[in-house]
């Protein structure tokens, strides 16, 4: 691929200078309509094509320049509210996942045993499909579709994958969120009733970050990074980030207080302690948590949650915990955040609930400059089959209050438990991303643990290397999706990702996911197929209506295709920071609802699916899960917070049934974290800034940058032990052992091991795995090929940890004692 | 017409070393693996827990007084009388590599597949056509601010007159135009390339 495109003499000589414009991208959405700003070698612009990142979950809006049938550039969209017409290293880099020259092709059959690279065989799609339906036809006439398991990476399908489960009737829609996020959104859920937030940096006074990736590699880091460094350089914010490793983000922040892994729960009742004990919470608060604070700082005290009795499991200094603790109790607005850094431990769910439950007592959520919910799009989609009536299986998970089973479910399949047989992937990647992978490896490779595993992928990942039969995929620059997420900048917007190269001489014979499973729903017959007769693009222009406040007014579907996303202005022009919880509810929307005496929470009554109540003893039943407001002391009914109970969630009445004890917050020690041994170090995951963990290796320009992962070890155990800068160490966990480089550092703290996802490929092409199997095709194809010059390509950390899950939350457990010495 | 002067102001309280100028710069230029014309140093200092970190973007400064240029053998090396960006003329380029033994920056690198020298030009291409260099373009915080530096109403001009900058090297004696600010004086004195 010759990407060079510019002789810029000649065409200095031939044009001469124009006019500069300054400052900034010239590129304006109404000049997207027109072909955009980006110019080729003689001068012409470019073809302009606006879409979705696809690269990482921020889904920032990026516009794909088009020359001769090929992309050649990617640029952000100025129009999106969040990237702003910025994109990071990871969001360029895309092109390789279009052009990577060992893109799968075409669909393939495994003829030998698992994972025999000389086993594969090309076949057509027909055939292909045909085994595929033919296997889900099996269980579904066997009346066992349960037995068929849906695993997508991440699933941007808006629904369609969904509808695909209801259709063959399984209930087994299993996601990688326990590798990240998901107890996080259960600790956040608890405390108010929505599983994310975000943050005002820009308007805040302090902010107070628990190991969140906020400016390198965190949900949405190109907006947010615009966010917080406004912040601190213009407003004066002061930044503290609380994490085991000076990270970007750290090195950025007025403050980087090192912490033990896992113990960040120690440090935040300890602020909640320091807070009530010295009457700092906001006055007007307290009347908002579901159990007294009085009470609660009781309990707190009881247990003895002091700054003195924190540090000694955390290592924050006490002084440090009770400073920052009133610090952000009295230099209001803050804002306070966490995701996965402190959400991936067995007590993962207890702290980020203590998270929410600290921005509460001061005051500091849903105001200008604190932590926030805020609207995405919504999307509604085509009459759809009813859902499955099969029976999920319940012991997958280790208990009921975890929303997914995907950190556990290896385990009890190799235990036994949950028959199955077959599992679809889609460019998911169990092995590399889940803990343990060689116990991934070995059921995966077992037909008779998965008797038939199709995977649906783009490239030969670790796990679809594992398959019996390939379906390609398309890269995210080929597809079709309605797209929403996180309004970082305060505005709500939908956008769109679509085929950018439509009409162009197609890459091999992928297609795109959905398609794919409406093949496969087709072939399985008319019954199922029904369901999706229409494409996947008369299926977004579908879901995208009235997706926002004025989107049809502003034109719409067919705008939205020719410039990308459509952002919602608050009729005030700004943010209404206060328009959730402590809003009055009008008596007219009162009409008719059903108040309960006993909580003071007016419901609308409960309705059948054509609108008609129903009626117990002649009497309208409440519907709980519809709550209109809540009545307090005051006489007045107010809107309320996003739980059911209408308040913040401090005691919570689930976890309490399940693990009695846990209702109110208390300290969990990580269970992993509790077992380490005299002279062992506390090995800790991060992400880098240029690469995802485990889906952008293979982008050339990514791998430059980020090949290896070394060990970070602080200098004082680097001695210790014996071991300076450079070495190759042997790093051994209770699961398995595997060599590493060590980079010794002092921004990490001694006693701990740092080690960055991504790197450590042995499958995922050359550029994953410094330059492995290069051929004289794939040099012609892109001469990079030839020049690559590194050595090293990291090892996966995911080899080290145990499969210990938290038990409310259900993430993965990424905290992991090891024993480190001279390979 | 009056002449210009371009240069490019790098605030460091903005970066945030998320490398999205480098890999710009490798897809507008097509840049080959093994070689930057911007990259982005990663500079530590302290003990724990007092450490501190720096990203430090580098680039080509277009020198006032190019030593690349004045050691060129065959005046391929050239300094553009109408805006101050400095190039090469790769047909008169023999790829002698004085002039990258000369540049205290280490900007400059051989590009294999030509036999030619080849750097940063401050995306030429873009800037004739009123679109500012792409690692300007893409910086996520807007760390990077580029234009003329005889325009006293130009962004650029009006930063620098408002801001204490500083530049890598003075002392070289070069007059670089690559200007930054809080540049931390203990990672002024780092050499060069990756």
């Amino acid at each position: 691929m010759e990407l060079n495109r510019r002789n810029f003499l000649k065409l200095g000589a031939a044009t001469g200078a124009l006019a500069y414009v300054g400052g900034q991208a010239v590129v304006s959405a109404e000049e997207l309509l027109k072909g955009g700003k980006d110019f080729d070698k003689k001068g012409q612009a470019r073809k302009a094509i606006p879409s979705s990142c696809f690269q990482c979950p921020a889904i920032c809006g990026i516009i794909a320049y088009v020359e001769n049938g090929r992309v050649v550039k990617i640029e952000g969209n100025p129009a999106h509210p969040n990237n702003q017409g910025t994109l990071c290293a990871k969001g360029q880099a895309g092109i390789s996942q279009a052009y990577d020259a060992q893109r799968i092709l075409y669909p393939m059959v495994q003829t030998k045993e698992r994972g025999d690279k000389t086993g594969w065989k090309r076949v057509s799609w027909d055939e292909a499909l045909d085994l595929v339906a033919r296997r889900m036809k099996k269980n579904i006439d066997e009346k066992r579709p349960d037995k068929i398991y849906l695993m997508p990476g991440r699933d941007r399908s808006a629904g369609y994958l969904a509808r695909f489960a209801a259709a063959i009737g399984t209930p087994h829609v299993i996601s990688r969120s326990g590798t990240c996020s998901q107890s996080k959104k259960a600790g956040f859920m608890e405390a108010w009733g929505y599983d994310s937030n975000w943050n005002d940096y820009a308007n805040a006074k302090v902010v107070l970050n628990f190991g969140h990736g906020v400016m390198e590699s965190g949900s949405v880091f190109v907006g947010n990074s615009k966010q917080a460094v406004k912040g601190i350089v213009e407003n004066g914010t002061y930044f503290v980030t609380i994490d085991p490793r000076l990270s970007n983000t750290a090195a950025k922040s007025s403050e980087w207080v090192p912490i033990k892994p896992g113990t960040d729960l120690a440090m935040l009742l300890a602020m909640h302690y320091v807070i009530l004990k010295n009457n700092l919470q906001d006055p007007d608060m307290a009347k908002w948590f579901n159990y007294p604070l009085d009470k609660y700082l009781e309990h707190l005290e009881k247990n003895g949650y002091t700054p003195a009795w924190a540090e000694k499991i955390c290592g924050v200094p006490a002084a440090t915990i009770e400073r920052l603790a009133k610090l952000f109790a009295t230099k209001k607005p803050g804002c306070v955040t966490a995701y996965k850094g402190i959400g991936t431990h067995t007590n993962g769910a207890m702290t980020t609930k203590a998270v929410i439950l600290l921005a509460a007592l001061v005051g500091n959520l849903n105001v200008k400059g604190g932590t926030f919910y805020n609207k995405t799009a919504s999307f509604k989609n085509p009459p759809a089959p009813p859902a499955a009536t099969a029976k999920k299986t319940p012991a997958l998970k280790s208990n009921p209050l975890q929303s997914d089973a995907n950190t556990t479910l290896f385990e009890k399949w190799s235990e036994g438990v949950g028959e199955v047989d077959m599992i679809m992937t889609w460019v998911h990647n169990p092995v590399y991303v889940l803990g343990n992978a060689q116990q991934k490896i070995d059921i995966l490779k077992d037909r008779k643990k998965i008797p038939f595993f199709a995977a649906i992928d783009l490239f030969m990942s670790e796990s679809t290397a594992l398959a019996d039969v390939v379906l390609p995929d398309v890269s995210y620059l080929e597809r079709n999706d309605p797209e929403s997420h996180y309004p970082v900048s305060g505005k709500p917007w939908v956008a769109i990702r679509q085929n950018v190269l439509k009409g162009e001489k197609p890459i091999g014979e992928g297609k795109e996911q959905c398609e794919i499973l409406r093949a496969i729903a087709q072939k399985l017959g008319p019954e199922y197929g029904k369901y999706f007769d229409i494409s996947r693009e008369e299926y977004v222009r579908f879901s995208v209506r009235d997706s926002l406040p004025g989107f049809e007014d502003w034109g719409g579907y067919e705008k939205l295709k020719q410039v990308g996303v459509y952002a919602y202005e608050y009729p005030t022009g700004k943010f209404e920071y206060d328009g959730l919880a402590k809003k009055t509810v009008a008596d007219k929307d009162l009409e008719g609802t059903i108040f309960d005496e006993k909580t003071g929470i007016y419901y609308k009554p409960l309705k059948d699916k054509e609108g008609k109540l129903i009626e117990k003893d002649g009497q309208p039943q409440p519907d709980t899960a519809a709550a209109v407001g809540i009545k307090l002391e005051d006489g007045k009914v107010y809107k309320g917070w996003n739980t059911g109970h209408k308040k913040i969630g401090l005691f919570s009445e689930k976890w309490e049934k399940q693990f009695p004890g846990m209702g109110l917050p208390v300290w969990a020690q990580s269970t992993t974290v509790a077992e380490a041994k005299e002279g062992e170090l506390i090995l800790f995951q991060y992400k880098f800034a240029t690469m995802t963990h485990s889906r952008t290796s293979n982008c050339k320009w990514l791998s430059e940058l980020r090949h290896d992962n070394p060990i970070l070890m602080n200098p004082a155990d680097a001695r210790k032990l014996g071991l300076k800068d450079g070495d190759k160490v042997k790093v051994t966990s209770k699961t398995n052992a595997k060599v590493f480089t060590l980079q010794v550092t002092e921004g990490v703290m001694p006693g701990t091991a740092g080690n960055g996802w991504g790197p450590g490929h042995w499958e995922y092409g050359a550029f994953a795995t410094a330059g492995e199997g290069v051929t004289a095709e794939m040099k012609a194809a892109d001469p990079d090929y030839g020049r690559i010059w590194w050595k090293e390509k990291g090892t996966n950390g995911n080899w080290l940890p145990a499969p210990v899950t938290d038990p409310i939350g259900g993430s993965q457990e990424w905290a992991t004692p090891v024993k480190i010495a001279k390979a | 017409m009056s002449t210009k002067r371009y240069g490019m102001v790098i605030d460091l309280r903005r970066c945030v070393g998320c490398e999205g100028c480098t890999v710009a710069c490798k897809s507008e230029n097509g840049v080959p693996l093994g070689h930057f014309r911007t990259w982005v140093q990663k500079h530590e200092k302290g003990v724990f827990p007092n450490v501190s970190m720096q990203f430090v973007p580098k680039l080509c400064n277009h020198c006032e007084d190019p030593a690349c240029v004045s050691v060129c053998p065959t005046g391929a090396s050239f300094k553009r009388s109408e805006d101050g960006i400095v190039l090469i003329n790769q047909d008169d380029c023999i790829g002698c590599k004085y002039c990258m033994v000369s540049c205290p920056y280490g900007v400059r690198y051989l590009d294999e597949s030509k036999g030619v020298v080849d750097k940063c030009t401050w995306c030429v291409h873009r800037v004739e056509q009123g679109v500012v260099p792409s690692c300007v373009n893409t910086c996520i915080t807007g760390a990077r601010i580029f234009g003329d530096l005889n325009d006293p109403h130009s962004d650029i001009a009006k930063f620098i007159a408002t801001h204490p900058v500083q530049q890598l090297k003075p002392e070289a004696g070069l007059g670089p135009n690559v200007y930054y600010v809080a540049l931390d004086k203990d990672f002024n004195t780092t050499l060069g390339n990756r």
